[in-house]
């Protein structure tokens, strides 16, 4: 028996949601248990947002968000601002949302299509997680790449072997692709 | 119709600590559930966030655990008192949402350790959020006024009849207030007005938190499997491991449990004093010895590998999905007894022990077996069959989207060994889909939809 989840906008998993929930998030008496949860992260990132970040629906689409995160100073992403693109899937939070970068990125845990490679948002995933602590673990991983489980294994050799020049390139992508 | 509206905008002000706040749903804790490391989550939360294939983990501390815990009826209490409007509102969103999907969670009944009524005897008020001054005094005056039971009911008597003049008085001058409105629905206005200055008054007394084992003030609370809660000090975990609740004998798969730090810290906030001499009192009482005994080391009751045996199949039988009506186990392992008498829909029969042992206290999800109920035991489901279910739930509920779904998958790139969770890894057909099960899938490469993902830099 596969286990039915609290959700009745629509049985479709993956990407987003398509008509069902976009027109009726509005309201508060007919949104879904995930709906009612974003509604809610959404709240409370607007009332104690983290720092450098900031995230929110695109258009009417609760389950489709944009975000952007502002590179932190002593990185070569500084002053860079990063925007990425949030996807929940219509069993959140039981599922991890999907987080791509729509900015171009030179990182070793970001791949050229701009999907992050962050444990939590795979099997590491844990429904107590929201989209400020995701926020913010992204905005870490400017600061602290982790270099033992590259998605691009060839930045990551570069940062080991010549740091300087990783920087140096890393700060020339900021400069062209994200001021 | 309107008062019902104006009851929803005042449950939205009723402010709730954060330590009360579900984690999964952001909400206050409905029919709340321990989970054996001490983390609350609400009934529901906890199912939908469990594993039906191997063991689940914490949502919090991510500490594993098989057993799904009964709702914790004291804490259910404590929450319906402090915040009683925000409580009935997430009672009636929750009934909704049960009614959507043909689930119930199970009817929470009358507190068996807790008081009769709300009015209570040795009352500490929340000093803040109380609406009158003068109440406030008087609850602070019953505080200090000594241990005897009988001067604090002497004292709570006289603030109830207080209470009620000054909301008396409130009812006055809010129909003075609203002259131009008719007269009656200025006496409505003001009848939820006193009804809600009586519900926030928070009237928690110590009943409402005493262990079911020693009746004092609960000290270091720890909740069972079964939802009851006693000090960590009342309870004993015998050598051979059977450990069982004093109160309803229920088997404990866990041994101890961690202490509930919420429970805890709402203790040592609300009845500071309290709680620091039942501190020192047990201090004393207890030797060091005991309590070494008592932290002994708590973890899943079944080991890991165990669950491999659903794919090897060289183990115990593994049921996906299923879950065991008394005991909580999901999955069951071991034979599951169907019961032929019970109509249930969400997959939770019994586990051989709980078959054998029936429990007296109603189960996860309301289900009365009586003695002439006849049972069946049921196999595991075959992989083959699990796979040809999952395909035709696809093809049911998720159909022409199916292969935009298995992008979506590939693109978070769920590398665990937990891939055939995701009913949306299979394609359509059986021999794709059983490359799925291997532990570690290749072919679910992250970075293989590259082309899918719009490109549009800023």
């Amino acid at each position: 028996m596969v286990r039915v989840v609290v959700d009745m906008n629509s049985g479709g998993g993956g990407s987003g949601v398509g008509g069902t929930s976009t027109s009726s998030w509005v309201s508060t008496t007919s949104v879904s248990a995930s709906g009612k949860r974003i509604q809610r992260e959404m709240a409370e990132l607007n009332m104690d947002p983290p720092q450098d970040c900031s995230a929110g629906p695109k258009g009417d689409n609760l389950y489709n968000w944009v975000a952007t995160i502002i590179g932190p100073a002593g990185t070569p992403y500084q002053g860079g601002i990063f925007f990425l693109d949030i996807t929940f899937p219509t069993d959140y939070p039981f599922k991890p949302p999907k987080v791509a970068f729509l900015t171009r990125i030179y990182h070793c845990n970001v791949d050229s299509a701009g999907n992050v490679n962050l444990d939590i948002l795979k099997d590491s995933w844990s429904p107590a997680l929201t989209i400020t602590k995701v926020l913010l673990a992204v905005r870490s991983m400017f600061t602290n790449p982790s270099l033992h489980n590259p998605i691009v294994p060839g930045i990551a050799h570069l940062y080991l072997e010549d740091k300087a020049k990783h920087d140096q390139l890393a700060a020339e992508w900021t400069l062209r692709f994200a001021k | 119709m309107e008062a019902e509206e104006h009851e929803i905008e005042l449950a939205d002000k009723e402010a709730f600590s954060d330590e009360f706040k579900c984690c999964v749903c952001l909400e206050l804790l409905y029919k709340p559930v321990v989970l054996a490391c001490g983390h609350i989550s609400c009934f529901w939360c906890v199912y939908n966030a469990m594993n039906s294939w191997h063991e689940s983990n914490c949502p919090v501390c991510r500490n594993p655990y098989n057993h799904f815990p009964s709702i914790c009826h004291l804490l259910h209490f404590l929450l319906k008192k402090l915040y009683p409007l925000t409580y009935e509102k997430r009672e009636r969103q929750v009934a909704e949402e049960e009614k959507q999907l043909g689930h119930f969670s199970p009817q929470v009944g009358y507190n068996l350790f807790g008081s009769p009524t709300n009015k209570e005897v040795d009352i500490l008020g929340k000093s803040l959020d109380s609406p009158s001054q003068q109440q406030i005094k008087l609850y602070s005056e019953s505080r200090f006024s000594g241990e005897g039971k009988s001067s604090p009911c002497m004292k709570s008597l006289e603030m109830t009849a207080e209470s009620g003049d000054d909301a008396m008085l409130k009812l006055v001058t809010s129909s003075e207030c609203s002259e131009a409105t008719a007269n009656s629905t200025a006496q409505e206005c003001g009848l939820v007005g006193n009804d809600l200055e009586h519900k926030a008054e928070n009237w928690v007394s110590v009943d409402d938190l005493s262990c079911a084992a020693c009746k004092k003030m609960l000290f270091k609370p720890v909740v069972l499997n079964c939802g009851h809660v006693f000090c960590e000090l009342c309870l004993f975990v015998p050598e051979d491991g059977n450990f069982k609740c004093p109160n309803c004998q229920s088997l404990q798969p866990y041994g101890l449990p961690s202490v509930c730090l919420i429970i805890e810290h709402f203790l040592e906030e609300r009845f500071s004093d309290l709680y620091a001499e039942r501190k020192e009192a047990l201090l004393k009482q207890t030797s060091g010895a005991t309590q070494a005994r008592h932290r002994k080391n708590r973890s899943a009751s079944f080991p890991k590998l165990v669950y491999a045996s659903l794919w090897l199949g060289n183990g115990p039988k593994i049921h996906f999905g299923v879950g065991c009506d008394y005991c909580g186990m999901s999955p069951i392992i071991g034979e599951r007894y169907k019961c032929k008498d019970c109509v249930e829909s969400i997959g939770f029969d019994l586990c051989e022990a709980c078959h054998n042992n029936p429990a007296k206290v109603p189960g996860r999800f309301n289900q009365q077996h009586k003695p002439e109920h006849k049972f069946e035991i049921m196999q595991p489901t075959s992989l083959s069959d699990l796979i040809n279910r999952i395909n035709s739930d696809m093809s049911d509920d998720e159909g022409s989207d199916a292969t935009e779904n298995r992008d979506g998958v590939a693109r978070t790139g769920d590398l665990s060994g937990d891939v055939p969770e995701d009913p949306e890894n299979d394609t359509n057909d059986l021999e794709d889909a059983s490359s799925c099960f291997l532990p570690v899938d290749a072919s679910l490469d992250p970075q293989d939809d590259s082309d899918e993902r719009s490109s549009d830099f800023p």
